[in-house]
């Protein structure tokens, strides 16, 4: 399947190292993965991974080229931990119109966020990270099994 | 590619995305409901949960918008600009839209 992840701003420090976790998984399982992420988390996903070890053949854009330039996608997975980034899958969702699925992380789980993208019927995991990654793991395992 | 600062807007609030939608409902008597993803003014799409109110009021045009790291606004850019962005938008759609998809 082609799988669309969104990363908005990069600045909880279990963002980025669960993005390459995500990946490493969808791309063993198979999937062609794109990501659409603001410019700060795209140079810091590049740096992490300097020989391209897990990023090689992955596609990227800027967050706001994507929603101009449509493509088919199959699922859409977002990580959301603030307003904005819950906005940006819903607008993802509405002009893609693909199956949708978000990750709502933070210090303290926001469930107004939730509420929003569930009202969207976007099916929505949640884990309370902010430094330690474990928890984001976890969800992104049983998240990997709604595929 | 235009980008909010080719444009002279004023911010009339910052919030959350619903705080900015409800500001604009309850501020504004002309209202047109918006879908998400839609190009509002050139190169500036609209970012939330639709339907995305926009007001027009004088020579003015009223919108919310979002950045990832900075939140939601709402925002205010005189008729005339969002007429010339809308001229270049039209003109851009008769060329065709490639995707801007890069591969590392």
């Amino acid at each position: 399947m082609k799988i669309m992840v969104i990363l908005g701003c990069p600045e909880p420090p279990v963002l980025i190292p669960s993005f390459i976790y995500l990946l490493n998984m969808l791309k063993n399982n198979g999937h062609e993965v794109v990501v659409s992420a603001n410019p700060a988390a795209l140079k810091l996903i590049e740096t992490v991974d300097p020989e391209k070890y897990y990023l090689k053949g992955v596609g990227f854009q800027n967050i706001d080229e994507g929603l101009k330039h449509k493509f088919d996608v199959d699922i859409i997975i977002g990580f959301a931990h603030n307003d904005a980034a819950v906005n940006y899958i819903i607008t993802y969702k509405t002009v893609y119109g693909s199956k949708t699925m978000a990750l709502v992380f933070g210090k303290s789980i926001n469930e107004e966020f939730v509420k929003s993208l569930e009202e969207e019927d976007i099916k929505t995991f949640t884990a309370r990270a902010f430094h330690n990654p474990v928890p984001v793991v976890v969800q992104l395992k049983k998240l990997n099994e709604n595929l | 590619m235009a980008c909010i600062d080719n444009y002279n807007y004023e911010i009339l609030h910052k919030g959350s995305f619903r705080e900015c939608a409800e500001y604009i409902k309850s501020n504004y008597k002309n209202i047109r409901n918006l879908d998400a993803g839609e190009e509002i003014i050139e190169g500036v799409m609209l970012i939330g949960k639709p339907p995305i109110p926009i007001a027009y009021k004088g020579e003015y045009i009223i919108f919310p918008y979002t950045k990832p790291c900075y939140g939601s606004f709402v925002l205010k850019i005189p008729l005339n600009e969002y007429i010339k962005s809308e001229k270049k938008k039209n003109k851009k759609n008769t060329k065709g839209a490639l995707s801007k998809l890069k591969f590392w």
